[in-house]
């Protein structure tokens, strides 16, 4: 008896099964949940609506931690009946030590700290955007984003590579600048690590309102601009022709598949 | 003895194989600290507080890369390339790499032998030339080498022409604005500086046009000039796909019939067709 009620919370609690329509609304309250919680952490820091509505956000955060506790519990306890975690200890262990379950405990324990040492905290309770991580669990559902995850792999190499021209790029640029205009604006750019500010607000061409005045420092900056923008820029151009790729092979494999149904039909 | 000594040696030094399993790492970790050194130098509360860490880790670093670059120029004949004692070390030590090594080092040396105040400052910058020494062995940067390499006629030709627009609206707003602000467009560079800033939308809005004709051909030079500044990033990246496209095509390797020794395919293509 308990076996099969500990199967079934497991099963509502982690199915990814579409047709078990407990498990879905249990989800999807979740899902509503964490959104309506990050809503509240957000709104929280909005001074003039903390002011008037302070009750009530403690009152929402107070009973969010509740169900994910008594969510993450029930979990912990249900977790046996999966095969990967079946030992009674061991397994546990292994359950808890899991991304998506280090983040919840994550969550929820500090607010139990607080409990025992009352502190108000606003920190503690923003704590609770880290649940957006539980979107992820979507992405099984999602093929946007697991086309994103399969353009970031398949690149992963030539990310990386241009990651590193942009930082050496970066490091070599913010030290030149730093030589040539520190000694004219010691206040815009005192060191290189806050010219390697610039840099960054600079190269992404955001902009910034402070740069180089120096006659020097605007024929160096002016060649670095335009060195820079274009390195800046190789990651974008990777994910977009790692995207085109990725989706011309699925289109591909889709046409193949259309193709090798309609033989099937076609043969007997 | 003294030339196996050397070629354990070259060996050592050369990246990528067996024998500096232990050298590279240690190496690209000491260039990589002396950058971060480099840069956390110039914060004046670190410095002030650790300034005698940065020195002593400097001359310990300088002490170790004098040590490499001298064992570099003495072992540089086991490479075939430069095998002649005298003429070949004097090649080695006029390529790219060897002159790197050398910059790095030489910014401790000078201020002996030239003790100049603004001279020994400028050549803190000089110190910065370690960064390069990465090259050796970042895969990242001998690819965006390559990449320059081989993408530099449209480079060369997209920068000119890039240059000559650059010139001519600038001296057009120039003209245009001199008269109502003559301190910001003081004078042609002047002009050229808003002209890269706006160009590249970087925009700090530092200059920018302010009469009527200014604002009239400043629109019309951003609007024509956007898309010619934003011409070396696509060459840059699809210098960069095509290198690494390469690089990929390289690795499948050549199926080799054992029979008759004749080629018979890629071994990638072999194995996509087994799989249909």
């Amino acid at each position: 008896m308990t076996n099969s009620t500990k199967t079934r919370i497991y099963e509502i609690l982690e199915s990814d099964n579409p047709d078990d329509k407990t498990a879905e609304a249990v989800n999807l309250f979740m899902l509503v949940l964490v959104v309506l919680n990050v809503t509240a952490v957000v709104l929280e820091t909005v001074g003039s609506i903390y002011a008037v509505h302070r009750a009530l956000f403690h009152l929402f955060s107070d009973i969010s931690v509740i169900i994910f506790s008594i969510e993450y519990i029930l979990r912990l306890w249900s977790c046996d009946v999966d095969c990967r975690y079946s030992r009674p200890i061991s397994g546990r262990l292994r359950f808890a030590l899991t991304p998506l379950s280090l983040i919840d405990l994550m969550v929820i324990l500090p607010v139990y700290v607080t409990l025992v040492f009352p502190t108000d905290h606003i920190l503690l309770r923003s704590l609770r955007v880290l649940w957006t991580v539980r979107l992820l669990k979507l992405s099984r559902y999602s093929e946007s984003l697991q086309t994103i995850m399969d353009v970031i792999t398949a690149q992963k190499r030539e990310l990386f590579m241009s990651f590193s021209a942009i930082g050496f790029f970066m490091v070599l640029s913010s030290t030149l600048i730093y030589f040539l205009e520190h000694d004219a604006q010691p206040r815009h750019f005192p060191d290189i690590p806050a010219t390697m500010w610039w840099a960054v607000l600079t190269m992404t061409t955001v902009g910034d309102n402070f740069y180089p005045v120096t006659p020097m420092g605007k024929v160096v900056g002016a060649l670095i601009i335009i060195l820079g923008v274009a390195t800046f820029a190789l990651p974008t151009s990777i994910l977009t022709s790692g995207f085109v790729e990725v989706l011309e092979k699925r289109r591909e494999e889709g046409k193949e598949e259309a193709v090798g149904r309609k033989e099937t039909e076609d043969g007997p | 003895m003294n030339t196996s000594l050397k070629k354990r040696i070259f060996g050592i030094l050369e990246p990528g194989d067996e024998d500096s399993k232990y050298f590279d790492p240690f190496i690209m970790a000491l260039i990589s600290l002396n950058v971060l050194a480099v840069v956390l130098e110039t914060v004046d509360w670190l410095n002030a507080g650790y300034g005698w860490l940065f020195r002593a880790f400097d001359m310990f670093s300088v002490a170790i890369f004098t040590v490499e670059y001298i064992l570099r120029a003495w072992s540089c004949t086991e490479n075939p390339r430069f095998k002649a004692p005298f003429s070949g070390r004097l090649r080695y030590l006029i390529t790219p790499m060897a002159i790197i090594d050398l910059l790095a080092i030489l910014p401790f040396y000078l201020p002996f032998v030239i003790p100049d105040l603004r001279f020994i400052r400028a050549l803190r910058l000089f110190r910065l030339f370690r960064i390069l020494k990465l090259a050796r062995y970042s895969d990242a940067l001998k690819t965006f080498a390559e990449v320059l390499n081989l993408k530099k006629e449209e480079l060369g030709v997209t920068l000119f022409a890039t240059l000559i627009m650059l010139t001519v609206a600038s001296s057009m707003v120039y003209e245009a604005e001199n008269e109502v602000q003559p301190e910001a467009f003081a004078n042609i560079p002047d002009a050229m500086w808003w002209g890269v800033v706006t160009l590249t939308t970087v925009g700090y809005g530092d200059i920018y046009p302010k009469t009527p004709l200014g604002k009239f051909i400043g629109s019309f030079v951003v609007i024509a000039g956007v898309g010619l500044f934003a011409l070396p990033a696509g060459i840059l990246a699809s210098g960069f796909n095509e290198v690494l496209q390469r690089r990929k095509e390289k690795k499948r390797k050549r199926m080799i019939c054992p029979h008759c020794h004749r080629y018979i395919g890629d071994y990638v293509k072999m194995k996509e067709e087994e799989d249909e």
